[in-house]
C-alpha cells in the first residue's frame, strides 16, 4: 500500500477530518433514502388530502375527505378482512410446518447441507416464475390437479382453484405457505443448532419421551424467535402484491382483493389517486402500529437470550 | 446439531418426511423444467409423466423468436446488475461510516435506516407514479434501477454494517499509522477482507431485484423497457395466444441466473438467513 501522505498530521487535525469523512460517506446513504423513500412518503400524505380531476388536469385540496370515502364504503372493512386472512392463513401453516420442518432437518441425515438448499428453492425461485408454474399445474383446463381432482372424485368437471370465490383465497394461501415456510424453517433451524446437547441427554436420563423433550426443551428455545420472525413476516405478508396480482389479480369478484390490491386498483384503474392515497396513509399506520409491537417483541426476545 | 440416534423405525419415518420435504420443494421448478421440453399434446392431456416422451426444443426457439423475450431477459440482467452494484457501493459507504465514525445523528440514522426496511414499496409506487411522470422519467430504465435500490439499500446497509463491526480497526489503523489516508485504508485494507461478505449481501440484493414486479409494472411501459416479470406475466395474462410450453421455457431461462447466483453462494446464505429477517 501508499505510505507517505499526509504524514506527520497533527491529532486534532485528522480527528476533524475524521468526521468529516464519516458524514461524507453516510451521505450517499442518506440522500438515496430522502428521494426513494422519505419524500415519496410525504407525497403519499399530502396526495391523501387533495383531489385530481382527470379532465380539468388540476388538483384541490379536499381535507380528510378522501379518509371518509374509503372508511365509509364496505370494501375497505372486507378487504382490510380478506388481507388479515390471507396473512394469518398463510403464516400459521409456515410456522407450524416451518417448525416441523426445522426440527426434521436438525437431525442426522443424509447430505444435509443437500437437502437444506433443496429446501430453500421456493424462496429463491423468481415470483413471476413460482406464480406462473402454479397457474399451470392449478389450470382448470390443462392442470394436472384438476385432472387428479376430478379423477378422485373430489370435484366435478373441474376444480379451477383460482376461478372460484369460495376457493381462490385457499388457492393464493397454499402458493405462498409453498413459497415461504423455507424463510421460517431457516430461522428456527439456526436457533435450533444452538441449543446444547446436554439437555436432552440429561431429559433422556429422567425418562422423557420425545414429544416431552420438544414441548419442554426446544419449544421454550425456539418460541421467542419465531414470535419476531412470525411478526417481521407478518407485516410482510399483510403489503404482499404480487403473489396475489399474479395468481388472481384480486378475483374472482374480489375474493382475493387484499387492501394492497385495492391500493393498487384505486390507483392504476380506477385513477382515484387521492383515494389510493389515503388508502396507503391508513395502511402506512396500520405498519407503525404493527412495527412498534414487532420492536418490543424483539426486546423481550433479546432479554431472554 | 443431532443430539440423538435414532431407532430405525423413527429413522425410517424421518427419512420419508425429509424425503417428502425435498420432493414438494423441488416439484414444481422441476415439472416445468421438464414440461419445457413437452409438445403441447403432452403437455395437455393426460396420463401427464415428468419426463418428456418426445423431447423437444420447440419451445425454446419459440420463445427466442418472439420480438422481446431477449430483449426483457437483457434488461433484466442490466437494471439487476447495475441495482446490486448501486447498493452494494453505497451500503459499504454507509457500513463503514456506521461502524467506524461517531458523529451527531450516528445512531439515530442506523435505526431510521433498519426502519424504511419495513416500509413495503406497495406505499411508494403511487408518489414515485406521480414524481417520476412529473419529471418525465418514467418508462426511463436508468430511473427504475435507481428505484430498485429502494427495496435493497436498507437491508444491505444493515449486513455490511454488521460485517465491518466484525473486522478489528487495528490493521486499518496500523496502515494509517505508516501514513495511509483513511478512505485508502478503508478500499486497500478492509474490503478485501469483507469480499466474501460482500458477495453474500450481492446475492441477496441481485436475487430481490430480479425478482421486482411491482416498480416494473408501474415505472416501465414501452415493449422495448419490459423486464423479465413484465414479459413472462404478460404471457399467462392470454394464455390463448402463448401455449404453456413456451411460457415453461420463458420461466426456466428466467430461473437459470438466481439458480445460479444460489449454487455460488448457498452456505454464506444459509448463514445470513438465519436471522430470519429477509424481506419479500
Amino acid at each position: 500500500m501508499a505510505i507517505n501522505r499526509k504524514h506527520n498530521q497533527p491529532t486534532s487535525k485528522l480527528g476533524r477530518d475524521d468526521r468529516r469523512l464519516g458524514i461524507l460517506l453516510i451521505l450517499p446513504v442518506v440522500l438515496f433514502m430522502l428521494f426513494l423513500v422519505a419524500y415519496p412518503l410525504y407525497n403519499l400524505f399530502s396526495l391523501s388530502t387533495q383531489n385530481f380531476n382527470m379532465l380539468t388536469q388540476k388538483t384541490k385540496f379536499v381535507g380528510l375527505l378522501n379518509f371518509q370515502r374509503v372508511l365509509a364504503g364496505d370494501d375497505f372493512w372486507q378487504s382490510l378482512w380478506r388481507t388479515l386472512m390471507y396473512a394469518v392463513g398463510t403464516l400459521i401453516p409456515c410456522a407450524v410446518l416451518g417448525t416441523l420442518f426445522a426440527v426434521l432437518l436438525n437431525k442426522d441425515i443424509p447430505a444435509r447441507s443437500f437437502v437444506r438448499s433443496f429446501v430453500i428453492f421456493p424462496y429463491i425461485i423468481p415470483m413471476v416464475v413460482s406464480c406462473a408454474i402454479f397457474r399451470y399445474l392449478f389450470n382448470d383446463l390443462v392442470g394436472i390437479l384438476d385432472h387428479y381432482a376430478v379423477c378422485l372424485g373430489l370435484a366435478g368437471n373441474t376444480l379451477n382453484l383460482f376461478g372460484r370465490t369460495d376457493l381462490a383465497m385457499i388457492g393464493v394461501i397454499l402458493v405462498s405457505v409453498w413459497k415461504y415456510t423455507p424463510m421460517i424453517m431457516i430461522a428456527v433451524l439456526g436457533k435450533l443448532q444452538t441449543i446444547s446437547c446436554d439437555y436432552y441427554e440429561a431429559a433422556q436420563v429422567d425418562g422423557a419421551n420425545q414429544w416431552q423433550q420438544f414441548r419442554h426443551i426446544t419449544f421454550p428455545f425456539i418460541l421467542p424467535p419465531l414470535i419476531v420472525v412470525m411478526l417481521m413476516r407478518f407485516i410482510f405478508l399483510f403489503n404482499k402484491w404480487d403473489i396475489i396480482y399474479l395468481l388472481t389479480g384480486g378475483g374472482p369478484l374480489n375474493a382475493t382483493a387484499t387492501l394492497p390490491m385495492k391500493l393498487y386498483g384505486e390507483a392504476f384503474s380506477s385513477y382515484n389517486l387521492g383515494k389510493a392515497a389515503a388508502l396507503g396513509v391508513i395502511m402506512f399506520v396500520l405498519l407503525l402500529a404493527s412495527s412498534k409491537f414487532y420492536y418490543k417483541m424483539n426486546d423481550i426476545a433479546e432479554r431472554r437470550l | 446439531m443431532a443430539c440423538r440416534r435414532q431407532s430405525l423405525l423413527g429413522r425410517g419415518f424421518l427419512y420419508l418426511a425429509v424425503l417428502v420435504l425435498v420432493v414438494i420443494s423441488l416439484f414444481p421448478l422441476a415439472w416445468a423444467i421438464f414440461g419445457s421440453f413437452k409438445h403441447s399434446q403432452e403437455l395437455y392431456n393426460a396420463p401427464y409423466a415428468l419426463w418428456p416422451r418426445a423431447a423437444t426444443l420447440s419451445n425454446y426457439t419459440v420463445l427466442f423468436n418472439l420480438s422481446n423475450f431477449l430483449r426483457s431477459f437483457a434488461n433484466t440482467l442490466f437494471t439487476s446488475i447495475a441495482a446490486t452494484g448501486l447498493s452494494i457501493t453505497v451500503a459499504c459507504l454507509a457500513g463503514y461510516s456506521l461502524t467506524r465514525f461517531s458523529y451527531p445523528g450516528s445512531k439515530l440514522l442506523k435505526r431510521l435506516i433498519l426502519d424504511t426496511y419495513m416500509i413495503p414499496s406497495i406505499l411508494l409506487i403511487l408518489p414515485v407514479y406521480s414524481i417520476l411522470t412529473k419529471l418525465g422519467l418514467r418508462d426511463n430504465l436508468i430511473a427504475y434501477t435507481v428505484m430498485l435500490t429502494s427495496s435493497t439499500l436498507p437491508f444491505c446497509v444493515w449486513l455490511m454494517a454488521s460485517y465491518f463491526a466484525g473486522v478489528s480497526a487495528s490493521f486499518e489503523e496500523a496502515a494509517m499509522i505508516d501514513g495511509c489516508h483513511r478512505f485508502r485504508a478503508f478500499y486497500k485494507v478492509v474490503l478485501p477482507q469483507l469480499t466474501p461478505a460482500i458477495i453474500a449481501t450481492g446475492i441477496q440484493a441481485f436475487i430481490l431485484v430480479w425478482n421486482d414486479l411491482m416498480y416494473a409494472k408501474i415505472l416501465l411501459s414501452s415493449e422495448t423497457n419490459r423486464t423479465l416479470s413484465l414479459s413472462i406475466s404478460a404471457m399467462f395474462a392470454q394464455e390463448q395466444v402463448y401455449p404453456w410450453g413456451v411460457i415453461l421455457a420463458g420461466t426456466v431461462v428466467a430461473t437459470v441466473p438466481v439458480l445460479l447466483m444460489f449454487i455460488f453462494g448457498v452456505e454464506k446464505l444459509i448463514g445470513g438467513w438465519s436471522d430470519g429477517g429477509v424481506k419479500e
